[in-house]
């Protein structure tokens, strides 16, 4: 479903992804891993649409759309849902009201009937449900006053609701202690199927042992210097990075 | 005090003024009380000493009253006003059960305004009614806080002033109802006018009212109306007030709000504007005794070449006592704001907690904001603390909509509802917050966020 194919991409003329190859089918869970600096945030944000990177080189092809023509929120329709590293607190913008907005959004592009606001409630009723999430996070502004967990569990439940194709989890786990990472771990694997792909990028092998990646890439200087299976993953917290930023680049 | 008296002015495009103060001092000569000739006089005279303020006097340096001086006005009394009536009316809240007193031009209009029963002790009427009805409060209070004799406009609109809402709420006396004034201006379709409201709204002690004064006009007319209002709060009494204009996006409005508090008064004023080719806004709360509290809020949502001038002023003369205020402007096209927050806690106002915050959102290049708070401070243990700041939307919530699918202009117009609502969502009038959230989502693009708020 991504075809990702030499991009090259960087802000401000300083070049931060040198040429990444990667294709993701559906069904599959990828994890992107790699040290600080390494360019992972700038791939999730790359495909998300985030105009501050610039695209030097290379496509990225969608279920055979070219993704990099398209606008955040065409992509957004097209199936492409970025869970934020950071996710940005909008005093004043209800939850509630944004996600109906963005699932309408989406449903009508995709030709489907718009939801009305009981429909939408009980949509919202199932998915909290799903995820054991406080329903009462959602009476509030998006992400104002939330906690790190809580963002990072808005994210996944937004995800739920939204039902994209492909998810990007930029360090999802970030900041999250262990009980927050099962929550978001198990809400991730709950939308685990044969239809969707979803691309893991974080720093730690430990949301890995929660989410149970089919491939693991590890990405060094803006490109992936090996990729393997989950072992690869346990490897790498062993051994660290320094050990495959020493071997030679290949699969 | 700040417009020096010596300096000579010329008293051109002054005619119009005198020659209406002529008339209505004729007019009156048989049945105005002395007492009320003599401080027209007294106003007029003021004026043309004073003359308007300049670009040079402290608190006009940004707001040229060029414009103002260039346009001659006609007495808005020679137009009729029969056709406004609808136009006016629907300005009014239908579903809001109110009792209200609504004027035309400045000349109270019964056919739309409904007062109804009042409880004892409650007086809601016309001001030149009330000469009659309440002559002794009214001669008690009117003209002795708004200073006439430093600010050229309220002098202008103390000598001039035809009519205006009078509002008596007496000792331990809740007014459950809204009371909601409307001012409308038209000149008919001919040529500009000019038209001046006087209130009084006055509160015994504990007494309890809610106010809302709206201000509007015919959409597309030139006219220039003022407004002063004089509010006096007695010992524990509350009033929560609402200011929302509408005026015409060719018009001229002034407005000042002279707040007199006693302690343990409670008040708090949200004013709202929308309209008006150029404006000035000037609100002035004197926190006259302890335990005061008193809350300032505005928004303001510019376009096109509008100017609006928002001047605040907190006394603080007495200890322990609380102000709060929050400004919101937006601003688009080549709109120009200017806000001057001014808190003075003179030397025996000692445990003052003062807040003032200026937010500004610009969403277009030429878009113009001037915001000074001034704190002056002569008690030494306070708190004050104030803050402006002038932005555009954040482009990291911009992308985080984007990301989930909502197109640019709706996220622009939900951020831009969402800065804006967080002065609107604090009035607690239905149908007022209402109309306002739907004016704030229809200027700033097509989102309605208010269907499914619950």
């Amino acid at each position: 479903m991504l075809e990702i194919k030499n991009l090259h991409a960087g802000v401000e003329g300083n070049e931060i992804l040198k040429g990444i190859d990667l294709t993701v089918q559906a069904g599959e869970v990828h994890a992107i891993m790699g040290p600080n600096g390494s360019g992972k945030s700038t791939l999730a944000n790359v495909l998300a649409g985030r105009d501050v990177y610039e695209v030097t080189e290379g496509e990225v092809l969608f279920e055979g759309k070219n993704l990099l023509e398209l606008e955040p929120e065409e992509r957004a329709r097209e199936g492409i849902f970025m869970a934020f590293q950071y996710p940005v607190e909008i005093p004043g913008v209800g939850n509630m009201y944004f996600l109906r907005t963005a699932v309408n959004s989406i449903r009508k592009h995709r030709g489907e009937e718009l939801l009305d606001a009981a429909d939408f409630l009980e949509l919202i009723r199932e998915r909290t449900e799903l995820l054991g999430i406080d329903q009462s996070l959602l009476k509030r502004a998006v992400n104002e006053g939330f906690s790190g967990g809580e963002k990072k569990k808005n994210e996944i439940f937004q995800m739920a609701v939204i039902d994209p194709k492909l998810a990007i989890m930029d360090e999802t786990d970030s900041g999250l202690d262990i009980d927050a990472l099962k929550t978001v771990a198990d809400g991730v694997n709950s939308l685990r199927g044969p239809e969707r792909g979803v691309v893991v990028v974080t720093h730690y092998q430990r949301l890995l042992n929660y989410i149970v990646p089919d491939f693991v890439h590890v990405l060094v200087d803006g490109r992936i210097v090996k990729s393997g299976d989950k072992g690869l993953a346990l490897e790498l917290e062993s051994k660290g990075y320094a050990w495959v930023e020493r071997e030679p680049a290949g699969v | 005090m700040t417009q020096a008296t010596t300096k000579k002015k010329s008293l051109d495009g002054y005619e119009l003024y005198l020659a209406e103060f002529s008339r209505i001092e004729e007019r009156e000569r048989a049945t105005a009380p002395a007492w009320l000739a003599e401080l027209r006089r007294r106003a007029i005279e003021h004026f043309t000493q004073m003359g308007f303020p300049t670009l040079r006097d402290e608190g006009w340096r940004q707001t040229s009253l060029a414009p103002l001086l260039r346009q001659s006005f006609t007495a808005s009394s020679e137009v009729d006003v029969e056709g406004a009536r609808d136009a006016a009316a629907s300005y009014l809240f239908p579903q809001l059960t109110a009792c209200v007193v609504a004027f035309i031009n400045g000349r109270y209009a019964p056919e739309i305004s409904t007062v109804g029963k009042l409880p004892e002790g409650v007086r809601v009427m016309n001001l030149g009614r009330a000469l009659s009805d309440d002559s002794t409060a009214v001669a008690t209070h009117l003209g002795r806080h708004a200073p006439h004799q430093s600010q050229a406009f309220v002098a202008l609109n103390t000598a001039l002033h035809q009519d205006g809402a009078y509002i008596h709420v007496g000792r331990d006396l809740a007014l459950e109802e809204p009371i909601h004034l409307l001012f409308f201006s038209t000149n008919g379709g001919g040529a500009p006018t000019h038209d001046h409201v006087r209130n009084l709204i006055v509160l015994e002690e504990n007494a309890r009212a809610t106010v809302i004064e709206s201000y509007a006009g015919q959409e597309g007319e030139v006219y220039f109306s003022t407004a002063v209002t004089e509010t006096v709060m007695a010992e524990g009494s509350h009033l929560d007030h609402y200011v929302v204009q509408e005026e015409s996006t060719r018009a001229y409005h002034y407005m000042r709000h002279h707040i007199h508090q006693a302690r343990a008064s409670r008040f708090s004023t949200h004013t709202i504007s929308l309209g008006g080719a150029w404006g000035r806004n000037e609100i002035s709360p004197v926190l006259d005794g302890d335990q005061i509290e008193s809350t300032l809020n505005g928004l303001y949502m510019l376009t096109g070449s509008q100017h609006l001038d928002n001047n605040t002023m907190f006394d603080h003369a007495k200890p322990h006592c609380n102000s709060t205020q929050v400004y919101k402007g937006i601003l688009d096209g080549n709109a120009h704001a200017v806000f001057t927050g001014k808190i003075m806690v003179r030397q025996d106002a000692q445990k003052t907690d003062a807040v003032q915050s200026s937010k500004n959102l610009l969403l277009s290049d030429t878009a113009q904001v001037n915001a000074q708070p001034q704190l002056e401070i002569f008690a030494d243990d306070v708190r004050c603390t104030h803050g402006a700041t002038i932005g555009q939307l954040d482009d990291d919530a911009l992308f985080y909509l984007r990301s989930r699918g909502i197109d640019r202009e709706t996220a622009r117009g939900l951020l831009t509802f969402a800065f804006a609502n967080e002065i609107i969502e604090q009035i607690k009038i239905d149908p007022l917050r209402e109309k306002l959230e739907r004016l704030a989502a229809r200027r700033f693009r097509k989102s309605s966020p208010t269907e499914d708020a619950k």
